[in-house]
């Protein structure tokens, strides 16, 4: 047995066996930040939203900017890794784990904050027992949870020939009931023709339908925002914009993640420059797209302009409303990634990584300013003496709740890669096969 | 059930006494005084006998103009008023901020004194124009945008026009509050304060108990219309301002004044706010022609700090 | 320096009657002595169902700082043939006020006219002065005549006053509102004048939304005569346009609880062809199982 695919493995074996005292550690910490955030959850359900900083008017806060944050997250896999597994792409093979798993923990992590912003989580099955299939928030919840569960089966079917390897590896030192477990998610894969068959048409037929149910789930997203009458989120193309937004974070998210992963875990010779390359131009033509969109939505608004809809552009370009954040939005989302990314001197893997970092905290300032600001431009000005009414201002509990959501991404990362290798080794190891492409489905002729 | 059976008695009881003769009633005025449960209905009034004697009995309740007289609750109280189409009209004219409207809703609904339903905001359409009072409170759309957003059904348009809700079954998640254009809705950030009707009492025509977690609003008091009685807004502005009424019968009144609702509308140029959201109010305004007051009348008694508020739009700046 | 300078005059302006009145309790007991002047108002209400009512107001004070005597001891007496009749004796509640019903087989002390003189006295205490008030009272009756001539609708009514034989007698120059009965309040139709027969007549518009049938209750009121009191009558009539009462449900659309049809369907046929895919591929899932134990 000394097949390309187990020469690969064993390279990553020593990553799955026993953890190291460094590894728990650092388990610790996530695990402390998050019931940090836990206690704050708790906190806001016992004294009620009173202790966070939404009031009347700006009734959400960051807790649905986090939520549409992630959920835009979530598309580095559900498009990246299913478009190319159905465009037959080889080269990018060895980051689609990477990108899967950001889907599914972003998912896994963003999905909850909607919740965050109801005021009685003990009647959340109301929206299942008296359910109206004509709210925007019912088609959140229904395409959400469709999402979630497609994209964990395909993160899963890409993982079934790993799993099978592992079980099989000898030399792979792990308690007995991981071995076990191993071998239950392998469902006796063997590698036959007809079980190469069948698994290639699984990941093809979940590929396809994932990814119109990410393109759904994300327009049905931003229809909580465009269905009411508010200036600034009552505009026809939120449902295009949101999806290319969330598209422009995911990659900018992916090569980040790959950037750590190949650093901390000397990845070199996987993940190289090609990807980088490859994906510093695919990033360069979202942040173009980006902005077209961008543009379409407030030149076309701006041009001829309604009064609510001046007051809110006012307040987004004044330096003691959202004057700043916006100029940080503009500043990373098109300025600095078209200059980076725009001219061959300044491109290295370093610097597209730092970029897209950028990137990612620059299109959370833009969720924050898409949720946000509206909501302080009613029709009717508001005229109240209270401060905290007029303007929002984040709590310590929107904070711990925000932050323990990275730890927990970053949580479900250092499991997921401690329970198979983070590059998809069989995967990779068929890259160099010369297999004539499968067909994606049938027609006449064959 | 029990509680409308006993105002049914106590009304008949009172013709009674007044048209039987005095021997009779003497001795049916001393039982019923006995047998009558003391805790509900302590007020009593005196009737003069031909014997010249004065003898008390208990007052009738308010002749009841809808059936039943009690607040709806559950289904019932989702389909509404039979054959009623509430409306309300606002004369600006008349308004001077005077804000008893705002305290008699809070009393009435057992809100905290920051809590408003109704609210009265300084306009100024243009810059031009001077600034006028604009109370403000929900309009039960008959498009209601609200409505259409409610994950779980918990706010509802009647057949009756008013739009509830039911705080028994929100969820909290405010959905409604972002998708009204008019911001009438608000959210119980904190316990609201303690009521003297108990849970199994809500009704969404009182809106009473309020409960932490939940959006409430103007309700139209629902409740109060059964009884023929005005909204709490209507009855205490002292201006006369507020108008409430059934259209169907072609007819507002502020308490003082009845109307027709039609010529009201037709001869004083009646319109509703934001008429081209498309969402059909059904709160009417009289423009605030041939006023009755300065609008700087309805400044004097506030305090400076919410004096300023109203500084962006008296400067006639853009808002905010 | 200038602040504390102001805060110290300030506190002297505050104190300095204080002082002045510990100084001079003689000063201070000669003002709470003074005994505030009261007022009387008396009402005469004939309601429509019949019932009789006598309002009464007792008040102090003037002006803005008018408010109510509570707890007065009201004497109420009638004036028949030079002497005196006391009726009652009654208390006035917190606001001041004391009403009285009179029942309905009660006949007011009256003169052959039909006049009925009344006196309202409050005997005052050491707070409040006296106060007396007299008040008129003559039974007025008004009877409903609907006419109808070229299609158009007249209300008339007859206004008779009633002596203490019962007779009656026409009342001329009687102004007489009438209105209809609505939810909250009556609403007010027109204002007529009888003639020398104690009649008027008043031309009722036709589209005055009704009940179901069209059935309207009309209101004749006098408001606060100085004779009559305020006297309400009401009759019924089918004048009015008949209004459908009935509760219509609401066709499914997107604010009623049962969603459009087109959508239930939209989304279900999305459900559909999504879930479908993911439980085929789950099934080759299943089959790669079953080939793994067959080999």
């Amino acid at each position: 047995m000394n097949t390309p695919a187990h020469v690969l493995m064993k390279e990553f074996i020593p990553y799955l066996e026993k953890p190291s005292a460094k590894w728990y550690a650092w388990v610790a910490i996530l695990v402390i930040i998050a019931l940090f955030g836990m206690y704050a959850l708790i906190r806001q359900m016992i004294d009620g939203q009173i202790i966070t900083g939404m009031r009347d008017n700006a009734v959400w806060g960051i807790y649905t900017a986090n939520f549409v944050f992630f959920m835009g997250l979530s598309y580095a896999g559900a498009l990246i890794s299913c478009s190319f597994q159905l465009l037959r792409i080889k080269w990018a093979k060895p980051v689609l784990r990477i990108a899967e798993l950001i889907t599914v923990s972003s998912l896994i992590v963003g999905a909850p904050y909607i919740l965050f912003c109801l005021g009685r989580l003990d009647r959340i099955h109301f929206l299942f027992t008296h359910g109206r299939i004509q709210s925007p928030i019912t088609w959140d919840v229904i395409a959400i949870s469709t999402d979630l569960v497609f994209c964990i089966a395909f993160l899963y079917f890409t993982h079934i020939r790993d799993f099978a390897k592992l079980r099989d590896a000898s030399d792979f030192n792990v308690a007995p009931w991981r071995k076990k477990m191993y071998s239950i998610l392998a469902l006796g894969y063997k590698g036959t023709p007809v079980q190469k068959k069948y698994l290639h048409q699984a990941h093809d037929i979940m590929a396809a339908i994932i990814i119109p149910t990410a393109v759904i789930a994300y327009s049905l997203l931003s229809l909580l925002f465009s269905m009411s009458l508010k200036p600034g989120w009552h505009s026809t193309i939120f449902s295009p914009y949101f999806v290319v937004t969330a598209g422009y974070s995911g990659l900018a998210l992916l090569i980040v993640v790959m950037w750590i992963y190949r650093k901390n875990r000397k990845l070199e010779k996987h993940i190289t420059n090609l990807h980088f390359n490859y994906f510093a131009f695919g990033l360069i033509i979202l942040t173009f797209i980006y902005a077209y969109f961008s543009f379409s939505e407030y030149l076309t608004q701006w041009y001829n302009q309604t009064k609510t809809f001046e007051t809110l552009l006012n307040n987004l370009v004044n330096f003691s409303q959202f004057g700043w954040l916006s100029l940080f939005h503009i500043v990373f989302a098109f300025i600095v990634p078209v200059i980076i990314l725009g001219f061959p001197w300044f491109r290295s893997i370093n610097s597209v990584t730092l970029v897209s970092a950028f990137i990612v905290l620059a299109l959370w300032v833009k969720r924050y300013l898409i949720v946000v600001p509206p909501l302080e431009n009613p029709f009717i000005p508001i005229q109240d003496v209270r401060p905290e009414y007029v303007n929002y201002s984040v709590s310590w509990v929107e904070w711990a709740l925000s932050i323990s959501g990275i730890a927990v991404m970053i949580l479900i990362f250092t499991v997921a890669s401690k329970i198979a290798p983070i590059i998809p080794v069989s995967e990779v190891a068929d890259m160099h096969n010369e297999e004539k492409p499968k067909l994606l489905f049938k027609t006449k002729g064959e | 059930m029990e509680k409308k059976a006993d105002k049914g008695n106590r009304r008949k009881f009172l013709k009674n006494t007044l048209a039987l003769g005095t021997a009779a009633l003497a001795t049916g005025a001393g039982t019923a005084l006995a047998n009558n449960d003391d805790k509900k209905n302590t007020e009593k009034i005196k009737v003069l006998t031909t014997e010249g004697k004065i003898i008390e009995i208990e007052k009738p309740l308010d002749e009841c103009k809808i059936n039943p007289c009690t607040p709806a609750q559950g289904k019932e109280a989702r389909i509404g008023i039979p054959g009623r189409s509430f409306v309300m009209v606002i004369d600006l004219a008349r308004c001077k901020n005077a804000r008893k409207c705002i305290e008699g809703c809070q009393k009435g609904h057992n809100l905290k004194p920051d809590q408003e339903w109704l609210n009265v905001v300084l306009m100024k359409d243009h810059p031009d124009q001077e600034p006028y009072w604009f109370p403000r409170q929900c309009f039960h759309c008959d498009n209601p945008p609200c409505v259409k957003v409610c994950p779980v059904g918990a706010t509802f348009k009647r057949q009756d026009n008013i739009v509830l809700v039911d705080n028994d079954r929100c969820i909290g998640c405010k959905f409604c509050v972002v998708a009204c254009p008019y911001s009438a809705r608000i959210f119980n950030w904190d316990e609201p304060l303690e009521s003297e009707v108990a849970r199994e009492d809500f009704s969404p025509e009182t809106s009473v108990p309020a409960q932490v977690g939940t959006v409430s609003k103007c309700d139209f008091c629902p409740d109060r219309s059964r009884e023929g009685k005005l909204p709490y807004c209507a009855t205490s502005c002292p201006m006369g301002a507020i108008y409430f009424g059934d259209k169907n019968e072609d007819a507002v009144s502020n308490g003082t004044e009845t109307e027709r609702f039609s010529e009201l509308i037709k001869e004083r140029a009646g319109y509703r706010y934001l008429e081209e959201l498309g969402t059909k109010p059904n709160v009417y305004y009289l423009p605030p022609v041939n006023r009755m007051f300065d609008y700087k009348s309805g400044l004097k008694d506030l305090p400076e700090e919410k004096q300023k508020v109203y500084d962006n739009i008296r400067n006639g700046k853009k808002s905010n | 320096m200038n602040r504390i300078n102001k805060s110290i005059t300030s506190s002297f302006a505050i104190l300095a009657p204080i002082f002045f009145l510990l100084l001079c309790p003689e000063n201070f007991a000669k003002t709470a002595a003074k005994k505030e002047r009261t007022r009387l108002k008396t009402y005469y209400f004939k309601e429509a169902d019949g019932n009789r009512k006598i309002s009464i107001a007792l008040t102090a004070g003037s002006g803005k700082k008018m408010h109510g005597v509570k707890n007065g001891t009201v004497e109420l007496t009638a004036t028949l043939n030079d002497s005196t009749i006391n009726l009652a004796v009654i208390e006035t509640d917190t606001l001041g006020e004391a009403e009285l019903y009179l029942a309905s087989n009660y006949v007011l002390p009256m003169d052959e006219d039909g006049k009925c003189f009344l006196e309202v006295s409050y005997n005052g205490n050491d707070t409040y002065r006296s106060a007396s008030r007299s008040l008129e009272i003559i039974d007025i009756d008004l009877e409903f005549e609907f006419r109808v001539e070229d299609s158009v609708k007249y209300l008339g009514v007859i206004a008779n006053r009633i002596n203490a034989e019962g007779e009656k007698a026409p009342v001329e120059e009687l102004s007489i509102d009438i209105g209809v009965e609505r939810l909250f309040s009556v609403l007010p139709i027109g204002e007529m004048e009888t003639d020398e027969d104690g009649f008027a007549e008043l031309e009722i518009p036709d589209n005055i939304p009704g009940d179901a049938e069209g059935e309207l209750r009309f209101v004749a009121k006098i408001e606060d005569h100085d004779e009559f009191g305020t006297v309400t009558k009401t009759a019924e009539n089918n004048w009015g346009a008949p209004v459908d009462y009935t509760i219509k449900p609401l066709a499914r659309q997107l604010f009623t609880d049962e969603a459009p049809l087109w959508m239930i369907i939209a989304v279900f046929i999305i459900l559909l062809g999504a879930w479908y895919h993911f439980f085929l591929s789950i099934s080759k899932l299943v089959k790669l199982k079953k080939a793994g134990k067959a080999s």
